[in-house]
């Protein structure tokens, strides 16, 4: 009499029964679900001590004040910094995720030549060979995205030592020369085109003053702008001047131009009133209405020396081309800067975090380190009445293999000073012309600059300095000329192209994954493929609301996704970062 | 016939009872657990006896409400740069951790998912609890036992820190909050 | 409620529509705050996540007279016959009496997603996925916050891993009571428009509370009866009439686009490139 399959299943079913009454089964449970909750897969945050560190963004012009947190070393979250005098605390979407870019997968991680790894001696030897090779009819020039900053004049010394060199910067690089924007009594703004709410000058200025001014946008397209303004007007593209001329005459008593009449009556009613974007036919309109050199509306500040635009360069006339891009810059005309190049053996260099802006195209890239990973510095916030600096310390560690765009000029000019080294010397600059007022954090405490022991260490802990406002000196309306250039040129639509195709609301080309995610799900910003049109456009060309479209125009086309929205100018068809030129649409 | 063969199946079956009893109150609670030894043999004892060390020198509240923890190497590095005493455990940690500049990877005995959050802070200032309430008399131990680590979970196999239920008691008898988001994240 | 606890609060928001310039700052920071990953590419504005959302509106008019309006909706933390608590099977949301925040528990969630058919105001988010991360990303982690796996819901809770460091601050200067402004969520310290105003909606000396008194602040679907915290507030005609609606009165364009197309060729705008 053996055991029996019967005498297990009974002795089992003892030991179940028994179970129920001991922790087991409980216990594992609550162990098996606490293991299912905390999922070996899902990435756990990183702890350590919570640190605060400033920095200041350089992704834009605007030069914001970048609140850090960091555990132990690694930034976590951005915030703006309450007190900063030229970012009022605000740090806008695309700076709160600035600290994501260093993960971004389009870096440009190590020099290349010929789109080939190199050591960065070689691609040194090879730009220093190709800079010699130029004679004097062909120039070396160096696109500056930010002039206005030591970097800048280490460029311009650096030219200065060649038979040929050409500091020049891109179109709109600095929209308003010596002139910053006394937003704090402007009480009416008349916009050809520039994103006010969208991106100008420091958001956080712009912003804490909105209540205080009149908005007129005058643009093409239904941009964000021109859907938060108080006035909106519509204008087909490149007559912006003739209207500025038209609300000029109306200013005058004219009453021809009834929009033009309307937009007067608005600036006579809310004054100072000034005129921003557009090209000449703007400063004239700035001079009549007396904004130049007043308070509240355009100031000049001290340091500001002239830069030629890329556009003004003569075509065919550039042997080496360095090209200076920064971590969050606007894409560059490519089309443009070839025009400048000579037509054979011309080298192009790109100094560059990305691989997918000019690097495209460049014989050499010269990786340069991301936003936040190498100590950098911010030159005079954008439309700020007086001349500013700060420095932007690192938070990150840079991978290696890259250079800072300003030391990779200084070792073609065989100088071994570092970027640093640059840095520290204009601290110094300011500390011995001792004007101005250093903002220190986290208080706000202001004090100004004599009385500031260590400066280059105030600095480092994200200081801000401004300079004293510039009071003495006549200033010209004339002097205003230094303007963003109007929109586009006026290419009129033919039979073969019968709609108009303008640019809406160009986001910044970089920016997280995490903001993109963010604005396609919420739908708060249009896709690159969609195409905005008005109902009537649509219906007419014989497409409906959502279908498969491609835009022709005289340069190419693509593929659009087609959104009905009765916003949009009638003929119009509004497409986000193109150039706006005659097209035609149909069904794909 | 035997009295076994006569009631085969009801002995059997409390034999079953029996031993999944027994298994269930006495095998599982230790083979559930696993005893994982600290890499380093410190002794509190030897600190707060020898070297005058209080509690606060090493485990304190910072002035944001963080609690700062098991000290980081430069707390131990301060005074073992070089030999204290002439212990060769002292000599293996010095030569392991502290010459190399290595994080001494320190079991935690209280060792939580990371959706738990628990405040020092509050505990310590406004509850006034001691330490040895929660921590035991660990702090005049000569040696640090080894951390019960939960097979399954991974998690801290201490009685007082296993789950919840020393936590919630604690709450409840002193009116203490008891919504979810105040001890979770 | 003996001593141990401080005294109740209320918290709520008015969020002033007339500054709300659809920047998105608020979407992001609370990203960021909360450990929302990148999304996958097969994620669409039905499934993504997106605790804090801003909703675009227009008056209906058309060219050239059309104007927008942006309204950001977060989880309306509804005080009364919370209809996400009533539902869920699991107990995994309930009200905190201390502070009003409606909390949700993704530990405790099991998926059903009745909470999320519930919300009227569907400001509940399902982890379709697990999270992921580009490579390095997983870094910049928020320590504060634990990580979501998929399957489970999960809403706004007003930041709360900023109220445990707030009370932690307060607990470590002996304090149970908190001081205005010393608990702020990611989407108010965020808001470059200074739009979205926070506080204990019971304290009659906030800023919040009085705003929320104020005749030109007005609740979503307050027909409902949920008694929600979160206050809008508009000059605009318009605008109020268009936010009364059950869904927005000219539902935006965008919203009705799939995900998909590639950019255009030579735009110089190109979806930025993720894991």
């Amino acid at each position: 009499m053996g055991f029996t399959r019967r005498d297990l299943l009974t002795f089992t079913g003892g030991s179940a029964a028994g179970l129920m009454f001991t922790p087991v089964p409980w216990s594992l449970l609550r162990d098996t679900a606490v293991l299912s909750e905390n999922w070996p897969g899902v990435p756990q945050p990183l702890h350590g001590e919570i640190r605060t560190r400033y920095s200041t963004c350089t992704l834009c012009p605007a030069g914001c004040g970048v609140r850090a947190r960091c555990v132990g070393d690694r930034p976590v979250s951005l915030a703006g910094v309450s007190g900063h005098p030229a970012s009022r605390g605000v740090l806008c979407p695309t700076g709160l995720v600035g600290h994501h870019l260093a993960f971004c997968r389009d870096r440009a991680a190590e020099p290349l030549a010929n789109g080939r790894p190199v050591a960065i001696e070689r691609a040194l030897a090879g730009v220093s060979a190709a800079i010699a090779a130029c004679g004097a009819r062909e120039s070396v020039a160096i696109l500056d995205p930010r002039p206005g900053r030591a970097a800048s004049l280490v460029y311009r010394r650096f030219l200065a030592g060649l038979p040929s060199g050409v500091h020049c910067a891109p179109p709109n690089a600095e929209p308003y020369g010596a002139f910053g924007i006394d937003l704090e009594n402007t009480r009416a703004i008349l916009s050809f085109g520039a994103p006010v709410l969208d991106g100008w000058l420091s958001p956080g200025r712009v912003l804490a003053n909105r209540s205080h001014f009149q908005l007129i946008q005058v643009e093409p397209a239904y941009s964000r702008t021109a859907s938060l303004a108080d006035l909106w007007v519509p204008v087909l593209p490149g007559s912006e001047d003739g209207f500025a001329a038209a609300v000029a005459r109306a200013l005058e008593g004219e009453t021809s131009d009834t929009h033009a009449t309307e937009v007067a009556r608005i600036l006579l009613r809310n004054k100072p009133a000034i005129a921003v974007g557009g090209g000449a036919a703007v400063a004239t309109l700035n001079a009549k209405l007396g904004s130049v050199g007043r308070p509240g509306g355009f100031l000049p500040r001290r340091d500001f020396t002239p830069v030629t635009g890329i556009a003004s360069v003569p075509d065919r006339s550039i042997g080496v081309l360095l090209i200076e891009e920064t971590a969050g810059g606007e894409p560059l005309p490519w089309d443009l800067l070839r025009r400048k190049l000579i037509p054979q053996d011309s080298v192009v260099v790109a100094l560059t975090p990305w691989l997918d802006g000019c690097a495209r195209h460049a014989d050499y890239v010269i990786p340069a380190p991301m936003y936040l990973e190498s100590l950098d510095e911010a030159p005079t916030p954008a439309g700020s009445t007086v001349a500013g600096f700060s420095l932007s310390p690192a938070l990150l560690t840079a991978p290696p293999k890259l250079t800072p765009p300003a030391e990779f000029v200084l070792r073609l000019a065989h100088d071994s000073a570092t970027y640093p080294d640059i840095l520290k010397q204009r601290v110094a600059a300011i500390k011995k012309d001792g004007r101005g007022t250093v903002f220190t954090y986290p208080d706000a405490k202001s004090a100004r600059v004599r009385d500031i022991p260590d400066l280059w260490k105030a600095m480092l802990g994200g200081a801000v300095w401004l300079d004293e406002p510039l009071h003495s000196g006549t200033v010209r309306g004339a002097d205003l000329q230094v303007c963003a250039g109007p929109p586009g040129p006026a290419l009129p639509p033919t039979p073969e192209y019968p709609l108009l195709l303008i640019a809406a609301d160009n986001p910044p080309p970089h920016g997280s994954p995490l903001m993109s995610k963010l604005y396609r799900e919420s739908g708060l910003r249009r896709p690159a493929n969609a195409a905005t049109v008005h109902p009537k456009t649509g219906r007419d060309q014989g497409l409906e609301d959502g279908a498969r479209a491609i835009v022709t125009s005289p340069s190419g086309k693509f593929p659009v996704q087609v959104i009905f929205d009765a916003a949009v100018m009638p003929g119009a068809i509004e497409v986000v970062g193109q150039a706006i030129s005659p097209a035609s649409i149909r069904r794909a | 016939m035997t009295v076994f063969q006569k009631h085969r199946g009801q002995i059997l079956f409390v034999a079953g009872v029996l031993v999944a009893l027994a298994a269930g109150w006495r095998a599982f609670p230790v083979l559930r657990f696993q005893r994982v030894p600290q890499p380093v043999a410190f002794s509190h004892k030897i600190h707060t006896d020898k070297a005058g060390a209080k509690c606060e020198d090493c485990h304190f509240l910072r002035d944001d409400g963080a609690w700062a923890g098991i000290p980081a190497m430069d707390k131990c590095s301060g005074c073992h740069a070089q030999p204290m005493g002439t212990s060769a455990e002292e000599k293996r940690f010095i030569d392991g951790y502290v010459t190399p500049g290595r994080e001494v990877p320190w079991q935690v005995y209280s060792r939580q998912p990371e959706n738990v959050y628990f405040s020092h802070a509050a505990h310590i200032k406004l509850a006034h609890l001691d330490c040895r309430q929660c921590h035991g008399a660990q702090g005049e131990s000569e040696t640090l036992g080894p951390a019960r680590v939960d097979r399954i979970s991974g998690y801290s196999g201490s009685p007082h820190f296993q789950d919840m239920n020393a936590c919630e008691d604690c709450h409840r008898q002193r009116g203490a909050a008891n919504s979810c988001l105040a001890c979770h994240k | 409620m003996t001593a141990i606890t401080p005294k109740p609060a209320r918290y709520g928001m008015a969020i002033d529509l007339d500054r709300c310039t659809g920047c998105g700052a608020c979407m992001i920071a609370c990203a960021v705050e909360n450990n929302v990953p990148p999304a996958r590419p097969e994620a669409t504005p039905r499934t993504g996540i997106t605790w804090m959302r801003v909703y675009q509106i227009s008056n209906g008019a058309s060219f050239p007279d059309t104007r927008a309006a942006f309204i950001p909706i977060l989880c309306q933390q509804c005080g009364k016959d919370t209809p996400c608590a009533a539902v869920c099977p699991q107990e995994a949301v309930e009200t905190d009496p201390a502070t009003g925040i409606v909390d949700q528990m993704p530990q405790r969630c099991l998926g059903c997603r009745y909470c999320m058919a519930a919300c009227p105001y569907h400001a509940r988010y399902f982890n379709w996925w697990d999270p992921q991360w580009p490579a390095g990303m997983e870094k910049t982690l928020n320590p504060d916050v634990a990580t979501r796996m998929r399957g489970v819901v999960e809403k706004c809770n007003f930041c709360h891993g900023r109220l445990h460091t707030a009370r932690a601050r307060a607990a470590a200067g002996g304090r149970r009571e908190l001081h205005p402004g010393e608990y702020v969520p990611a989407c108010v310290e965020a808001c470059p428009a200074a739009a979205i105003v926070f506080g204990d909606l019971d304290d009659p000396a906030s800023e919040v509370a009085r705003l929320a008194r104020d005749g030109q602040s007005f609740r979503l679907l307050e027909k409902l009866g949920t008694e929600p915290k979160i206050y809008y507030r508009t000059a605009r005609p318009w605008v109020r009439q268009a936010a009364a609606q059950q869904r927005p009165a000219s539902e935006p364009p965008e919203r009705r686009l799939r995900a998909g197309l590639p950019a255009p060729q030579g735009s110089g705008q190109k979806e930025p490139a993720h894991a």
